[in-house]
């Protein structure tokens, strides 16, 4: 006969939920106690007068640890009941061996979800891939392209030519290619619409911007949104109670680290990206006398995957994780560090972008690319 | 004699704040914790109970004596210090008065 049990699933995830709460709370007390008793340790206090004090804060981290493993696994078998009865409420009652193998399915769905955060981060190639997919993206560009859509730069002005209209009887696929297509047929070259197809530096600007600032409408429409939603999501899910770092909590100083870490390694890939764009755009420019449209989403894409896969390497891991722990060194985070930060962020973006425009000068021999 | 009363009395705040916490929290989890178990049978919850008992009966209030036992200790040994120093600083003058 089989073993049954029982038990009201909101009881025991209530109790987990608070439990893990402040097992989270005691292991921060915890390291506090450390650092205070080993700086008066440190003091050397006179052994005829106090003998030497124990490290406290050790048997309390531990306690902390243990209670969090036990409160985290009180809430999983209570999901595991809550699942065993299709969620319903009130007492649950199951065999145990149903409960046994509940517990089992939720472990491997969290390993899964843990697997799943540690490559989900800092994947900057996955924006790449929906900016080239999408509607007026760069592959229905690159096609329109191959079908005789040229940009042509003539005398300060961008011109249309080519194939570039949609009928009410084009197929999907013909709308799909027209997406992209600029509706008229001459600007001039410093219009803000076509300046950045043809300029390095506008080019650049546009897409850094597109990729980093949420008040810029191709923010959303670009999908450069997903990579910081991948990023920051993964983030959270690590300091969750479900996360490797659940015993650290969202207060904890890691979390905002890696928050931090990760936004830097963001906007420096991007900030890649964008100069691969525009300097992929420029040189295939120069290279065809017109605009192949494209190439530079292509480029970007290519930085971001090699990104994307050196920070799912271990030594990328390795890194990140020592850069999360280099910020740790410092006492406190303050909003002069953030400034400081992101002051560094844009000085080196604005140096890189100032040494790229040189090089693809000098390489094109032209004042400005493509020649305007 | 070397003993930095300020770094002591951190320290034995620190312990103190530690063991407040701790018996705070098992005040609050201890009753949840028995909540969970009232309808909870089977044998996870024998498992729980064990491990819930132990923590109530026997790991905070060890943890707690310990913490608190360390504060008194250094609060003592701050007032012995204190009183140490005083007679230092009598027989030093004793033998000061008796070098004029």
């Amino acid at each position: 006969m089989t073993a049954l049990c029982s038990a009201v699933p909101s009881d025991l995830m209530a109790y987990s939920a608070k439990g893990m709460d402040h097992a989270a709370s005691l292991g921060l007390m915890a390291k506090s106690l450390t650092g205070v008793l080993d700086a008066f340790r440190a003091s050397r206090p006179d052994p005829s007068i106090l003998p030497a004090v124990p490290a406290l804060g050790d048997p309390l981290l531990r306690f902390a640890s243990g209670k969090m493993g036990t409160d985290q696994w009180v809430g999983h078998v209570g999901l595991a009941f809550q699942a065993a009865d299709a969620g319903k409420t009130g007492i649950v009652l199951a065999s145990a061996s149903a409960i046994d193998g509940k517990l089992h399915d939720g472990a491997s769905v969290l390993d899964d979800l843990r697997s799943w955060s540690k490559v989900a981060k800092n994947q900057w190639w996955f924006p790449s891939v929906v900016a080239m997919l999408r509607p007026g993206g760069g592959l229905p560009n690159f096609l329109a392209w191959l079908k005789g859509y040229r940009l042509v730069v003539e005398d300060g002005f961008v011109i249309a030519k080519g194939w570039r209209y949609v009928f009410d009887d084009s197929t999907i696929f013909q709308k799909y290619i027209q997406s992209a297509r600029l509706p008229g047929t001459r600007y001039t070259a410093t219009n803000p619409d076509v300046l950045p197809l043809i300029d390095f530096k506008a080019g650049f600007s546009r897409s850094f911007t597109e990729g980093i600032n949420p008040a810029d409408a191709r923010f959303w429409k670009g999908g450069a949104w997903i990579g910081w939603a991948l990023t920051y999501g993964a983030d959270a899910f690590d300091y969750s109670p479900w996360g490797d770092h659940a015993k650290d909590g969202f207060a904890s100083k890691g979390f905002v680290n890696s928050l931090v870490v990760d936004t830097g390694v963001g906007a420096a890939t991007v900030g890649a990206s964008a100069l691969a764009s525009a300097g992929a755009a420029a040189a295939t420019g120069a290279a065809f006398g017109s605009v192949v449209p494209g190439v530079g989403t292509l480029a970007g894409l290519a930085v971001g995957l090699g990104v994307g896969f050196f920070m799912t390497s271990p030594t990328g891991q390795h890194v990140r994780e020592a850069m999360i722990h280099g910020l740790g060194v410092a006492e406190d985070w303050t909003a002069h560090t953030a400034v400081t930060a992101y002051d560094d962020v844009k000085g080196f973006a604005g140096h890189e972008l100032h040494g790229a425009e040189s090089f693809f000068k000098s390489t094109f021999h032209v004042p400005h690319v493509f020649g305007l | 004699m070397r003993f930095d009363h300020q770094l002591a009395s951190a320290a034995a705040n620190a312990l103190r704040d530690a063991a407040r916490q701790l018996q705070q929290v098992m005040s609050i989890d201890v009753p949840l914790g028995d909540r969970a178990l009232a309808h909870w049978t089977g044998p996870h919850a024998d498992q729980f109970r064990t491990l819930l008992g132990d923590q109530r009966k026997r790991t905070a209030p060890q943890l707690i004596d310990d913490l608190l036992n360390w504060a008194r200790r250094i609060d003592s040994a701050g007032d012995a210090a204190t009183a140490l120093q005083a007679q230092h600083d009598r027989a030093n003058q004793r033998w000061r008065d008796s070098q004029k």
